[in-house]
């Protein structure tokens, strides 16, 4: 039946994850097209060629960006597609954690990775 | 764990045929979700083929034909007959509406005729709608204030003012727009659902309410509100025309300015 009060941390603010979802999304739009765009236009996919793509520092703060931005804002929506389906509060909150740790580990990898070309 | 297939004695199997036998050629077949609460057999669907020379125009004409004509265990919710009461809504050829300003014609081949959908049965075509009427309630749909009126009048409001009730006062609280909703199946529970929605922003967009502060404040959960994921189906489904999905939009504007 209905459940009017906060119990076990189930509920959270909506306006703050709802607005941070949006923001992201539209920080998302500039850098993704511009990220494929920027993809298109390589000429033979070498791994030179990738290498020295990457190695133009406005490439490197772009991609740094469109990274963060992206694994953030999927974090949040896998969270809201959680709630929506995993009812039982133990198994939802470990789940919810979980692709929390996911998407940050690529995250810290893919970071890694660029920070490896400059070394 | 949403689930997503039915549960044995959920599932649907065919029923009686009821053949019309007169000379008529205007003929049209109704396919009928049938469950009594009073056996134990499995919802079935019932077939009643009728006249359509002898019938009124709508959907609710013919459930009413059959129920004194063909199949008086026949059980359904009606009573204005002119999409003013909300009562007979239920789910017509796939899409939730009132049965009573659904016209027969609209419905190419034979008409499917369910209760709303994802709601506890009651019997045949009438869900239990008790939480959606507890939700309802959660939202205090009255005005609340403390300004006497002056002088014991009326309180005025602009035509401005007034305006912006538009589009919502309407609404009949037939809870088409909320059992057409994925995200109020999954968690129909928590989350309040259009029709509720609707119903809290017509006492938030009054201009005679002094509660919108609170009323705002009680809606920021990430449940009651913000599983609203805009799938639309609210809007697409609602019999009155009314656009449910652009008032919690509204909410959602209202909750960023504050």
């Amino acid at each position: 039946m209905l459940e009017t009060k906060n119990k076990s941390n189930e509920f959270h603010s909506g306006i703050s994850h709802w607005k941070v979802q949006r923001i992201s999304a539209m920080i998302n739009i500039p850098l993704i097209i511009w990220f494929i765009i920027s993809i298109i236009s390589l000429r033979d996919y070498s791994f030179n060629e990738n290498i020295n793509w990457l190695k133009q520092p406005i490439n490197c703060i772009l991609i740094t960006l469109m990274l963060s931005s992206v694994t953030y804002h999927s974090s949040l929506g896998l969270q809201v597609v959680i709630e929506d389906y995993i009812h039982d509060i133990k198994i939802r909150k470990f789940l919810i954690l979980s692709s929390k740790i996911g998407l940050f580990l690529l995250f810290a990898i893919s970071i890694g990775s660029i920070v490896n070309i400059y070394i | 764990m949403a689930e997503f297939s039915l549960p044995k004695n959920s599932k649907i199997i065919k029923g009686k045929s009821f053949s019309y036998k007169g000379k008529s050629e205007n003929k049209k077949e109704f396919n009928i979700y049938r469950w009594s609460p009073d056996d134990t057999e499995n919802p079935r669907i019932d077939t009643y083929t009728l006249d359509m020379d002898d019938c009124g125009p709508m959907v609710l004409d013919a459930l009413i034909k059959i129920k004194d004509e063909i199949d008086s265990s026949l059980t359904f919710r009606r009573s204005c007959r002119e999409g003013i009461c909300g009562s007979c809504s239920m789910n017509v050829d796939g899409t939730n509406t009132l049965a009573c300003l659904k016209s027969i014609d609209d419905v190419k081949g034979s008409v499917n005729i369910y209760p709303l959908p994802h709601m506890p049965v009651i019997k045949d075509l009438v869900p239990d709608l008790t939480n959606a009427y507890k939700q309802l309630e959660s939202v205090k749909p009255w005005l609340q204030t403390d300004d006497k009126p002056v002088n014991g009048e009326e309180r005025h409001q602009t035509p401005k003012e007034r305006e912006k009730l538009d589009g919502l006062w309407e609404c009949v609280l037939c809870f088409s727009c909320s059992t057409s909703c994925p995200s109020y199946w999954w968690n129909g529970d928590k989350y309040l659902g259009p029709a509720v929605l609707l119903q809290a922003y017509r006492w938030i967009a009054d201009s005679r309410d002094k509660n919108k502060k609170e009323r705002l404040k009680e809606l920021e959960d990430s449940f009651k509100l913000y599983r609203c994921h805009t799938i639309m189906n609210c809007t697409k489904t609602c019999p009155k025309g009314l656009n449910p999905a652009k008032a919690i939009g509204e909410i959602k504007k209202l909750q960023l300015e504050t």
